[in-house]
């Protein structure tokens, strides 16, 4: 059990300097603010784009001035595009051995615990510095069962060019939203994953993002591609230092479930408290196979986020696992969405959300059983919980059931933590405000426990640090 | 007329098309051929209840679930008035019918309901038409509970396959004040019904029980909205409905809890079932909450009946037929049960096997 005693729960605002350091930005290249086609031209160019990515861009950056922001959701009014620099380069090359990473960029990244992690035997490492990735590693255990771990860049210009070519935003088409088609205009960075049939990678990948500009915007790829039989599992976490100028992250991946694989996409998304995060998630599942998403929620000011599951074969599975916590400031607008295409799919999504200090969350679903899923399942199962009378918690709900041979169950909760129970964990000898984060700990528990072990430590730190100041 | 009806409090994705009523819900033009109040059938009102001309108070935060847009559009248009004003408690049971007839193919009925302090009342609300007769039927039903006064409006929908229908209650509850809706929507080729309730007062209360069924190529449209202002409301919204043939539906279920509702208690729950190849259902349940001491709850179960019931009661010697009917007018039951008049309940409970026979699923259940 947490020492309670020894932590301090009158603290205002939490403490994120060991999120919020600020490097001197010395780019070596930088694109003007705003969005037009010389800009789009110029980053094709930085970035030896092959034919078809030049005119993909400029197909994008043509939805993008054709569609409108959306007109749901949190308000995007303060975000202006066109004062964001969408494109900035860290003044690095790439680096195969963490020693020659330059020292400020490997401080905070120390911080924030990377080379920890490898050193606790992650299979690889691609941690994303602004738009670039500057160090990529992977372990050769995992290079030898034929595991493709690399750079979209490189993915793009090598061997896999045609792997790319085949799935780059097919699931997500640039046409989906706005801010899909600004991210099919403008992306750069990220990762591309193959894993070959039947292959399990016993290690989960990961990569860590991080922003550090001012006003730059990031927009990584991530493509993976598992095929027949095999497993992955990949971790995604963000963390960004603070800045008072807008920041948007419009990232996308694209996850391919061949037949009969498991696929298991964990994200700790802890952006600074001025970013907009409007990340788009997609996975295609075929027969038998897998998608398992979890996901936590704790910074940014603005989030959409609603990781979308197509169960296209039959028999296919998505299960999603989620937590939200906005606090002061935040408006996080996240959910999951599923589509059962197939007959015999089951669909199972879980949610936690809790909200404080002003925070906005919303709960956001929408569930599709298409005319000839049949013997389909779905479940839907939110909880939310309101610290203080100046939070806010939605639930918003959609299922669209074409099919009269399926099940489909939706349940939600919204309310304070008990009075008994605090007065329970009182008497036996807790003080109030300890009662009532050890209470908050156990309602994100179910979360917690579907993490990795580093993560799900880093996320109890997280709500601890986030419930400090909460009473009273 | 292209007014947004029916429209979710808080929007969400627009592909779903659950954000509002669609386009087939347009209004149509009413005719103005004078009063049609020979179309409106009403029995005896006792006499601690009055009819009034005008209704007693115009608050601007009255509005129906399908939206101030039509509250305006009945209100400049209604060719029957039907208002009335409640003083003390009644036993008596208020019966209305509205038919849709060859003399008036048009119906725009204003009604109301003002309760003063302390009065009770139920009021019985049949919206028919004839046969062969094809017209539409707009109507609109305002609420204004006063201190401790009990409403309950029961209103069934029995309209003919060509008439399309709309209906919008406005409800504004004070202090103490329950309202009371129950609603059996059967009939029509297309269905609009929205209520809203303010729960103003402290202490006042909310019962949504509501029923359907579609079948051939019905399509109804459903937003049922709860306001939570005052300390310790409550509200429970309990919706059951059978989508047969080619029949599509969409409900949307708003508890929304303002900041200040204290203790507020709302429940939202909505059962479906699904016969056939062709049936679309949306729900949307929504619940909104700026208030931390609250409790809010929804759930929805859509899809077959629960064929391990089904099997039980095969087993003790019913039809699949029968067990299924005996499952479906359990749930059916909250509504068919406050219906006061015995016959109608009958009538309309045969009108359910029938179609539940019609619409018999070719894979038997059992």
């Amino acid at each position: 059990m947490r020492n309670f005693d020894s932590e301090k729960t009158n603290v205002e605002e939490v403490d994120r300097s060991i999120y919020d350091i600020k490097d001197k930005v010395h780019p070596s290249f930088e694109v003007q603010s705003g969005l037009t086609e010389d800009i789009i031209s110029q980053i094709s160019e930085e970035k030896h784009d092959p034919a078809w990515m030049r005119v993909f861009r400029m197909k994008s950056l043509e939805q993008f001035n054709k569609i409108s922001v959306p007109d749901w959701g949190p308000n995007l009014d303060e975000l202006h595009l066109e004062d964001i620099k969408t494109y900035v380069r860290p003044d690095t090359p790439m680096r195969g051995k963490w020693s020659e990473v330059p020292k400020d960029i490997k401080d905070t990244f120390d911080r924030l615990g990377i080379p920890k992690a490898e050193r606790k035997s992650l299979a690889g490492v691609g941690a994303q510095y602004d738009s670039e990735v500057v160090y990529h590693n992977i372990t050769e255990a995992a290079a030898s069962q034929g595991v493709i771990f690399t750079d979209m860049e490189s993915a793009l210009t090598g061997p896999y060019e045609e792997m790319v070519r085949k799935h780059f935003m097919k699931l997500v088409p640039p046409s989906d939203h706005k801010f899909a088609a600004l991210h099919g205009a403008v992306w750069s960075g990220g990762t591309f994953v193959y894993v070959p049939a039947g292959v399990t990678v016993e290690i989960p990948l990961q990569s860590y993002f991080r922003l550090n500009a001012p006003g730059a915007g990031q927009f990584e790829h991530t493509l993976i591609i598992v095929d027949k039989g095999a497993y992955l599992h990949f971790i995604e976490g963000c963390s960004a230092p603070k800045y008072n100028v807008n920041n948007l992250h419009a990232g996308c991946v694209e996850i391919y479930v061949g037949e009969n694989a498991r696929v298991r996409y964990s994200t700790i998304e802890n952006w600074s408290k001025n970013m907009y995060n409007l990340n788009t998630k997609r996975a295609r599942v075929e027969k038998g196979g897998s998608i398992e998403w979890v996901s936590g929620s704790f910074g940014s000011h603005i989030s959409y986020l609603y990781p979308m599951s197509i169960l296209q074969g039959e028999g296919s599975h998505m299960e999603f696992t989620g937590i939200t916590f906005a606090g002061n400031g935040q408006n996080l607008d996240t959910g999951a969405k599923v589509v059962h295409a197939a007959p015999h799919t089951t669909s199972n999504i879980t949610t936690k959300s809790i909200s404080r200090d002003g925070g906005i969350s919303t709960f956001r679903s929408s569930v599709k059983v298409a005319p000839d899923a049949v013997g389909s399942k779905s479940s839907v199962s939110c909880e939310s919980l309101m610290l203080d009378d100046r939070s806010r918690s939605d639930t918003v709900p959609a299922m669209d059931i074409q099919c009269s041979d399926a099940d489909v169950g939706h349940e939600a909760k919204i309310g304070r933590i008990s009075e008994q129970a605090v007065f329970y964990l009182m008497s036996r000898g807790l003080t109030e405000e300890d009662a009532r984060a050890f209470i908050v700990g156990g309602f994100a528990e179910p979360i917690a426990k579907e993490l990795p072990l580093e993560y799900a430590v880093e996320m109890n730190n997280l709500i601890t640090l986030e419930m400090k100041g909460s009473i009273g | 007329m292209n007014e947004q009806l029916n429209n979710l409090p808080v929007l969400t994705w627009n592909h779903l098309g659950v954000n509002r009523a669609g386009q087939e819900f347009a209004l149509p033009e009413v005719p103005q051929s004078g009063s049609a109040e020979e179309n409106l059938t009403i029995s005896i009102l006792p006499s601690n209840v009055e009819r009034v001309q005008e209704f007693p108070i115009d608050h601007e935060e009255m509005e129906s679930g399908v939206g101030k847009a039509y509250d305006n559009y009945i209100l400049k248009n209604s060719n029957i008035s039907y208002l009335l004003k409640v003083k003390g408690e009644t036993e008596q049971t208020i019966r209305t019918k509205t038919c849709v007839s060859s003399g008036h193919r048009a119906i725009a009925g204003s009604f109301g309901i003002y309760a003063e302090e302390g009065s009770s009342l139920v009021w019985m609300q049949e919206s028919v038409s004839d046969e062969d007769v094809s017209g539409f039927s707009t109507e609109l039903t305002r609420i204004y509970a006063k201190k401790n006064s009990r409403i309950r409006l029961i209103q069934v929908q029995n309209l003919n396959r060509s008439t399309p229908s709309w209906n919008g209650v406005a409800i504004y509850a004070e202090d103490g004040a329950r309202v009371e809706v129950v609603r059996a929507v059967l009939g029509s080729s297309r269905s609009a019904f929205g209520t809203r309730a303010e729960l103003k007062g402290k202490d006042s209360s909310y019962q949504l029980d509501s029923i359907y069924f579609a079948d051939q190529t019905q399509l109804f449209d459903f937003n049922d909205v709860s306001n939570h202002y005052g300390k310790n409301t409550q509200a429970d919204m309990y919706t059951a409905g059978v989508l047969a043939g080619e029949s599509s539906k969409t409900l949307r279920g708003t508890i929304d809890f303002k900041k200040g509702a204290v203790y507020g208690v709302g429940h939202e729950s909505e059962d479906v079932l699904m016969f056939g190849d062709k049936v679309r259902n949306r729900t949307v349940p929504l619940i909104l909450c700026a208030e931390e001491q609250v409790e809010g709850q929804h759930a929805a179960s859509i899809g077959r009946l629960d064929e391990t019931q089904i099997y039980y009661l095969i087993s003790r010697g019913l039809t699949p037929l029968q067990a299924r009917m005996l499952l479906i007018e359990g749930r059916f039951a909250p509504v068919l049960d406050k219906i006061p008049d015995e016959k109608l309940r009958e009538e309309l409970a045969s009108q359910i096997e029938r179609r539940l026979k019609e619409n018999e699923p070719k894979s038997n259940a059992s």
